[in-house]
């Protein structure tokens, strides 16, 4: 789900660029000297997610987890896949360096989104498969709205919304799935192993 | 009889030459140049949107077509420069390159060679955790400032 360069209009540039690097200042401030570790994680694993594809139909697909990432850290998500898509920019051509900004919003921000869904109803239940299938579903969701967000961007560039969404949604069907598997996976893991790693529920956090 | 018979063949030289003259003939061009669009796990993007943008017209498409089942889009340009073609699958990728023509001789802006994954693979996670642990070395010295 990269934007390739030359693709995009200045404009779409300058707001993904202005809102990108908001994002990261709120992230990096936001982000204590503890977080260090598990940000650094979550950034290797988005980064490395991305190249590793699973054959799957007639073509393949590969993880995003920008769910987890987002659950995971907060608004430290920017930061995070700001240096991984950085990376995967430099060393593989993957996106670009003027459409970082706008591929950062499009991966964190859904990210952010979910980590806040999370921290709400993490107290409702705290059983593993309630786990499961909250962080699952937030998963999945941060993929759609990733794919959204990303479309508006090509609209806003001048392509037909309605078009580009339904071949953006139904390409990335497989990735929604994977991606809600694994994260749900990943969030019952944490929670037996270091629940400390999960966001703390709204109750928690106020006392 | 004569006038019929000249009438006629006028009429059928007319046709003919009226056909030829809307006819058309192919012949072979050499000297094209073309790209071939793959997604990142080198799967082609078979029948994707191409736009051609010639050198001296960068705001309007100059050619526009489909890249073929492998990914493959060739043309041969009219003018010396750099031309950019744009490969759209229309679910969300899509990729600019640019191809530098020069009479006929013609070679790829982008023509570095990538890093081998297993090399990028190491360089990236070794980055990552040298700019998060530098990050946190950084706050942990600011922090210890302050409690002085």
């Amino acid at each position: 789900m990269h934007v390739c360069e030359g693709v995009l209009g200045w404009p779409v540039l300058a707001a993904g660029g202005a809102v990108a690097a908001a994002g990261v200042a709120i992230g990096l401030r936001r982000m204590q000297v503890e977080d260090t570790p598990k940000t650094a994680m979550l950034a290797a694993v988005f980064f490395v997610a991305s190249l590793v594809h699973v054959p799957f139909g007639p073509g393949s697909v590969h993880l995003i987890l920008n769910g987890l990432a987002g659950i995971v850290l907060g608004w430290a998500a920017f930061p995070a896949l700001a240096v991984a898509l950085f990376l995967q920019a430099v060393l593989f051509q993957f996106g670009g360096l003027a459409v970082l900004g706008v591929n950062t919003v499009v991966m964190a921000l859904p990210g952010v989104a979910a980590y806040y869904v999370f921290r709400a109803l993490y107290g409702t239940g705290r059983g593993p498969m309630c786990v499961f299938v909250l962080a699952g579903v937030l998963a999945a969701g941060t993929v759609l709205c990733s794919g959204l967000l990303l479309t508006g961007a090509l609209a806003w560039g001048g392509r037909a919304f309605l078009r580009v969404a339904g071949g953006i949604v139904t390409t990335h069907m497989p990735v929604l799935v994977a991606d809600g598997l694994v994260t749900g996976a990943a969030a019952v893991f944490l929670l037996k192993v270091r629940p400390d790693v999960l966001p703390p529920s709204r109750r928690e956090s106020r006392r | 009889m004569s006038v019929k018979f000249w009438g006629g063949l006028g009429i059928l030289l007319t046709a003919v030459m009226a056909c030829e003259g809307h006819g058309i003939a192919a012949r072979p061009v050499e000297d094209g140049i073309g790209i071939q669009a793959v997604y990142d796990d080198g799967y082609p993007v078979a029948f994707g949107d191409v736009k051609v943008f010639a050198p001296d017209r960068a705001d309007k498409p100059a050619l526009e077509g489909l890249t073929d089942r492998n990914g493959c889009f060739m043309f041969r340009p009219d003018t010396n420069g750099t031309w950019r073609v744009t490969v759209d699958d229309g679910m969300g990728h899509a990729v600019s390159h640019e191809l530098y023509f020069d009479g006929g001789k013609s070679a790829a802006m982008q023509s570095k060679e990538p890093v081998s994954k297993r090399h990028g693979v190491m360089t990236g996670l070794s980055l990552i955790f040298g700019l998060f642990g530098w990050i946190a070395y950084l706050r942990g010295q600011r922090a210890e400032r302050r409690r002085e």
